[in-house]
């Protein structure tokens, strides 16, 4: 190379730039795709809200819960799905089909962080439909419990869904990387949304050791519960704090996991 | 009749070869069909635990323990009429590989049926297990087994054949569109509503519990739930196996017809 | 080795070791893959205990390539090629031996040397097929913090070379498996590698492209004096580019010498070719050699080496021949032939 390498954040920067712009490219191809997903998350929305008001038809408080509460938490669910369907959904999928391919190798013959690469190659943008249902539902449902947004509260929001889509990338890439020990396994996402599932409804109406399992075991409870809340204005600042040690955590150990997996692909470990 | 008995069985042995294949993968979508119904029973013991009595609409009442028995059983029978053919169809047309298929001189919903046969049988060993666990906990208050009971065996095989075959029939809209993931959704929310999967059809608002019951959506999902529940009188038992027939009937008609003019549309596409 | 291969074991001194800008010693690599047994209760048992197997599939495999070489790896399927080639590009850790390329350890994967080699494979593709080309040549240039001029630079070298002209700005996902496979190479030379790894580059492309790959690869190894390791299974690929092969078997390296200097060891024959003008004279040829082929008035002989000319000579005096020619055997026969006689003997040995 005969000019200095850039800065390195700054070069991973131009490198999320310039895979997100080929990302939305290839995207233009499934134009169609749009209005499909927005009428398929509407449909969607339609039976979640459906059931809820079925059940609040017969009363006016599920543990706690009043019917225009647990609509926040409906909310921020849709949200964010949108967003990991967005941003992380595409690229771990991806990743299972590399390694059942075998082009996984092209990742890791680049000249660049691999768990980078695979982890931010790819951007769905027609998801982005989920999340813009929901980010709608997200200021109706909050202005219908009459409480103001101030930017405190807005910062907390975003930080915690970030936090909560960090879990979420967490635990995927856990099970991702499962499949360079299994292939077979390609379907193992399914375990991501069936605890991401519980998480639309408040965590209270689950029995006692479900609940300990969606609070300690699965951090659902991080996931939606925690962002809701601080949409709602109502979350304690250790409770930011616990929710983006926990992220920080977990990807910490997602990473580990993904190394050592990956030494395991190499044969490194062997 | 043998030819078709040799037909199945051995398709069921490539389907069976196939599911060991990926028996984890299979098992995580067998589980999957368990989590619905799951979330669905929190909410309502909830509702019932709320109002501190038991849920009533009309004849008809739910206590906690009424609710651990629909949803239980509904899961079980949910999953042995199961089908996934409008995702697994759809694929198939884009990527080409139906074309094969279509060489053969037997259609395509013969092996496809046997899969999924095969699937529900090597699934139903894990999730008995499972499902034995859940009763335990769950408490659910199940009439004493009966007539009733007897009588949604034959009306859940006429379940599963028939929404098998109206699967099949919404897959084949695939010719025209590869792109069904509104159609399936559209299905999904016809099917969460008037099948009873997300609320028993007596608790629905008015309108809707009338209507559903003159639905296929009922006669696929719920109505064998609530036959072997002991909640439908004989008479009503036997006259909804009499529209389950109805509807297969016409299902089936209506199957041939789009497949028809679909393979049609394939062929002339020349994919 | 037996009698049938002389002397095949025993490496070619080649230039100095010294030199060399990759060194492979003692190269092995052994997989442990897992038995699955088939059947419902089998499969069960073997949930709890696992039964593994080692399949060594390169072993102790020792050879250098100097600086702008071209080598041409041979082997069957299974032989050990692309497992040596992922060792090499440092997709996989040998479980034993050692390799250098260019001074670097490949498999500790440094960003200096994933930045100087590449990996083409013939069955898989790193480009995105909803994009046209270009765009994931953009993604790469990003990646491999090419500057921009010499991006250009190679860009438009690597069209004029490989004729890329339009393909670029197409979608991948409707080029011809060829046209897809020159966007692959040049995607895959823009960062200008030193070290080229090609595996199986012309497989199932037609006859054309494969000439056309053939060149240009031998026309971007003598412009940037890139060193190129090459697997094909066309032998016209290794013949045209690669004075020197790689033989492995087995994950045994069998040869590492002249692809000539091969042949004659292997095959001291030569192949005559004859037209006859009656059908009685074409099996009278039987008595001159071996017969390969005998078809109506047409006939092919096999003869040793050094009787060529005598044997020649006798056909011309003695059959009524119309035309006459004498042909090397064809290199696919050669190496059938070696590895043939390696699996029995092989077997033997293991």
């Amino acid at each position: 190379m005969n000019t200095a390498p850039a800065r390195s954040w700054t070069r991973y920067l131009r490198m999320l730039a310039v895979f997100y712009r080929t990302s939305i490219q290839a995207d233009m191809e499934y134009r169609v795709d749009f209005f499909a997903r927005v009428i398929a998350s509407l449909l969607g929305l339609l039976t979640t809200v459906g059931s809820l008001a079925i059940a609040y038809g017969y009363t006016d408080n599920l543990k706690g819960w009043t019917f225009a509460q647990a609509m926040v938490l409906l909310a921020v669910y849709y949200l964010m799905d949108g967003l990991i369907e967005m941003f992380v959904g595409p690229n771990m999928r991806q990743i299972t089909s590399q390694v059942r391919e075998g082009t996984l190798d092209f990742i890791l013959l680049k000249p660049v962080n691999a768990q980078f690469m695979a982890s931010f190659r790819l951007l769905n943008i027609w998801r982005a439909a989920n999340a813009l249902v929901g980010l709608g539902l997200s200021v109706y449902t909050i202005s219908r419990l009459s409480v103001t947004m101030g930017w405190a509260q807005a910062i907390a929001f975003a930080l915690t869904l970030l936090a909560g889509m960090a879990i979420v990338y967490a635990f995927w890439l856990v099970l991702v990387t499962l499949t360079f020990w299994f292939v077979r396994v390609d379907n193992i996402e399914q375990i991501v949304w069936q605890a991401f599932e519980t998480g639309r409804y408040p965590v209270e109406i689950y029995p006692g050791w479900l609940r300990g399992t969606l609070t300690y075991l699965i951090p659902v409870v991080f996931i939606i519960t925690v962002p809701a809340t601080a949409l709602a204005g109502r979350l304690s600042g250790p409770m930011l704090a616990a929710s983006l040690i926990v992220a920080a955590l977990l990807v910490a150990l997602a990473s580990a996991f993904w190394r050592f997996g990956l030494r395991s692909y190499t044969g490194a470990s062997a | 009749m043998r030819y078709w008995l040799e037909v199945y069985r051995i398709n069921l042995r490539v389907a069976w070869a196939m599911l060991m294949q990926y028996r984890f993968a299979v098992l995580i979508w067998a589980v999957w069909g368990f989590v619905g119904p799951l979330v669905s029973l929190a909410v309502w013991s909830a509702a019932a635990q709320a109002r501190g009595s038991d849920v009533a609409a009309g004849a008809q009442t739910f206590s906690r323990g009424d609710f651990a028995a629909y949803f239980l059983v509904y899961m079980i029978f949910s999953h042995l009429t199961m089908s996934w053919d409008a995702f697994e169809f759809a694929y198939r047309v884009r990527t080409g590989s139906l074309s094969p298929q279509l060489l053969r001189p037997i259609h395509p919903i013969h092996a496809d049926a046997s899969y999924n046969i095969g699937f529900k049988v090597i699934t139903s060993i894990v999730l008995l297990p499972v499902w034995v666990v859940l009763f335990l906990v769950l408490h659910p208050a199940m009439p004493a087994p009966g007539i009733h009971l007897a009588l949604s065996v034959p009306a859940l095989v006429l379940a599963a054949v028939t929404r098998y075959v109206w699967q099949y029939a919404l897959a084949t809209i695939a010719f025209w569109t590869t792109r069904v993931d509104a159609i399936n959704q559209f299905y999904f929310v016809l099917d969460s509503f008037l099948a009873g999967r997300i609320a028993p059809i007596a608790l629905m608002p008015g309108a809707i519990a009338v209507i559903a019951r003159f639905t296929p959506f009922w006669y696929m999902g719920a109505f064998p739930v609530e036959l072997a529940l002991g909640r439908l009188s004989i008479d009503r038992a036997l006259s909804g196996m009499a529209l389950q027939a109805v509807w297969l009937i016409i299902g089936v008609i209506v199957f041939r017809l789009i497949w028809a003019s679909g393979v049609k549309q394939y062929s002339a596409v020349g994919a | 080795m037996n009698s049938t291969l002389p002397s095949l074991a025993a490496h070619e001194t080649r230039a100095d070791h010294a030199s060399a800008i990759v060194h492979i010693h003692a190269l092995s690599k052994t997989y442990r893959v897992h038995e699955r047994p088939a059947g419902l209760g089998a499969s069960l048992v073997s949930l709890v205990r696992r039964t593994f197997k080692e399949v060594r599939a390169v072993s102790d495999v020792t050879f250098d390539i100097q600086p702008g070489e071209i080598v041409g790896f041979l082997g069957p399927n299974g032989a050990g090629k692309t497992t040596t080639l992922k060792m090499l590009a440092g997709l996989l850790h040998p479980t034993s031996g050692d390799a250098t390329v260019m001074g670097f350890s490949p498999w500790r994967r440094e960003t200096d040397y994933l930045r100087s080699i590449s990996l083409v494979m013939g069955n898989r593709n790193q480009l995105n097929w909803d994009i046209p080309a270009m765009d994931s040549f953009l993604v790469n240039q990003v990646i491999y913090q090419i500057p921009k001029r010499e991006f250009r630079e190679t860009l438009d070298e690597l069209v004029e070379l490989l004729d890329l002209g339009d393909l670029l700005t197409k979608p991948v996902r409707g080029l011809s498996l060829g046209e897809r496979m020159k966007c692959e190479l040049a995607a895959a030379l823009l960062h200008r590698p030193k070290v080229l790894f090609l595996d199986e580059p012309t497989l199932g492309v037609d006859v054309t492209m494969q000439g056309r790959i053939r060149r240009f690869v031998g026309d971007y190894n003598r412009r940037t004096g890139a060193t190129v390791l090459l697997t094909s299974h066309y032998m016209a690929d290794v013949t045209a580019l690669c004075k020197r092969v790689v033989v492995i078997h087995r994950g045994r390296l069998l040869y590492d010498g002249d692809l000539e200097a091969l042949a004659d060891r292997i095959m001291p024959f030569k192949v005559i070719r004859l037209d006859v003008q009656e059908q009685a004279a074409a099996e009278r040829l039987a008595l001159y050699g071996e017969a390969v082929e005998v078809t109506g008035l047409k006939a092919s002989l096999r003869v040793p080496r050094a009787d060529t000319p005598a044997i020649v000579g006798r056909i011309l005096a003695e059959v009524p021949v119309l035309d006459l020619t004498v042909e090397d055997p064809p290199i696919e026969d050669v190496i059938d032939l070696l590895f043939n006689a390696t699996d029995s003997d092989g077997s033997a040995q293991s």
